[in-house]
């Protein structure tokens, strides 16, 4: 029956999160449950993009949800609920890689790619996929948090550019540079280049 | 050149997703109730500071004040017991009076 099948399916993101967020304003903080259980993929994948350390992305992504709760009442819902949070994450993952810099993460093989061109060769299309991730983290701030929030974002420059909160022509300049920056580094050792999507 | 900016966005677009171990949210919810138990964190006092910066300031305008008013004989009068000793002592009699002022008035605030 229509009325059944209206009734089984689950309110969008937005509704949830907006429910969550008032009953949790509303003095139940059991309700940020609901808010964890549908971002923590999101968080955790965000955070593990930035140091492919799976402890430190999950303790980084409890620090986030812990600074969103907090915030929680900072929350207008002038953007989207998912905007607002990762806008949150990002700020969380700087500064907790600013508390503990890229030495402690493991990006040594990315930085041993960058100066010997040599590293990639004899390497499978998704060990080279995988430096080409770590090799990321080795950018300059202002490069690597356009790039890997804009892959994360699944290449859309408007949600990149709001949760970074700087112009779209900005985004597209430091894309551009960090691309280039990137492609330097790897020139002509990922020609070919395959990657299997979603390989466990 | 081409080709290997769609390689590069081809690996970066395809992250293998990574699946939060099971305690995750269970660990989240109890570092909220953690955080929903400590004290709010201390705002900077504004109000303090703002009175207190006037009052430095009316305290410093008094003292230039105060200083380019007095009959500088008076003042040579009483450093005279020390005029042979240079300037040195007035000096440390001076410094030594504003500690005591200074440490005098925190006291009485620390006080109340």
């Amino acid at each position: 029956m229509e009325t059944d099948a209206v009734s089984t399916m689950p309110n969008p993101p937005g509704d949830d999160d907006a429910a969550d967020v008032a009953r949790v304003l509303a003095g139940d903080s059991a309700a940020f449950g609901g808010i964890v259980q549908r971002w923590q993929g999101r968080l955790v994948n965000l955070a593990w993009r930035f140091c492919r350390d799976r402890m430190m992305a999950e303790d980084m992504a409890q620090d986030a949800f812990v600074k969103a709760f907090r915030a929680l009442h900072t929350f207008r819902g002038e953007s989207a609920f998912s905007t607002w949070l990762t806008a949150i994450a990002m700020n969380t993952y700087r500064s907790c890689l600013r508390d503990r810099p890229l030495h402690t993460v493991d990006v040594d093989a990315a930085r041993t790619a960058a100066r010997e061109p040599d590293a990639f060769d004899g390497m499978h299309d998704r060990e080279r996929a995988e430096l080409l991730r770590r090799a990321v983290l080795t950018l300059p701030v202002k490069y690597r948090e356009p790039i890997v929030l804009y892959y994360f974002e699944e290449m859309d420059l408007a949600a990149t550019a709001r949760i970074l909160d700087i112009p779209e022509g900005t985004l597209k300049a430091r894309l551009h540079r960090g691309r280039e920056l990137l492609r330097r580094r790897s020139s002509g050792r990922f020609g070919g280049l395959a990657v299997k999507s979603s390989e466990a | 050149m081409a080709q290997e900016m769609n390689d590069l966005d081809r690996a970066l677009s395809d992250d293998d997703p990574l699946v939060p171990s099971s305690g995750f949210a269970a660990r989240v919810m109890d570092a909220v109730q953690d955080a929903q138990g400590e004290p709010p964190p201390l705002a900077f006092p504004w109000r303090p500071f703002a009175i207190g910066l006037v009052a430095c300031l009316v305290w410093a305008a008094s003292l230039i004040s105060i200083t380019n008013r007095l009959d500088r004989g008076l003042l040579r009068e009483v450093a005279a017991p020390f005029a042979d000793a240079g300037p040195l002592p007035m000096y440390a009699a001076a410094v030594a009076l504003a500690t005591l002022i200074v440490v005098g008035v925190q006291r009485r605030m620390l006080k109340r």
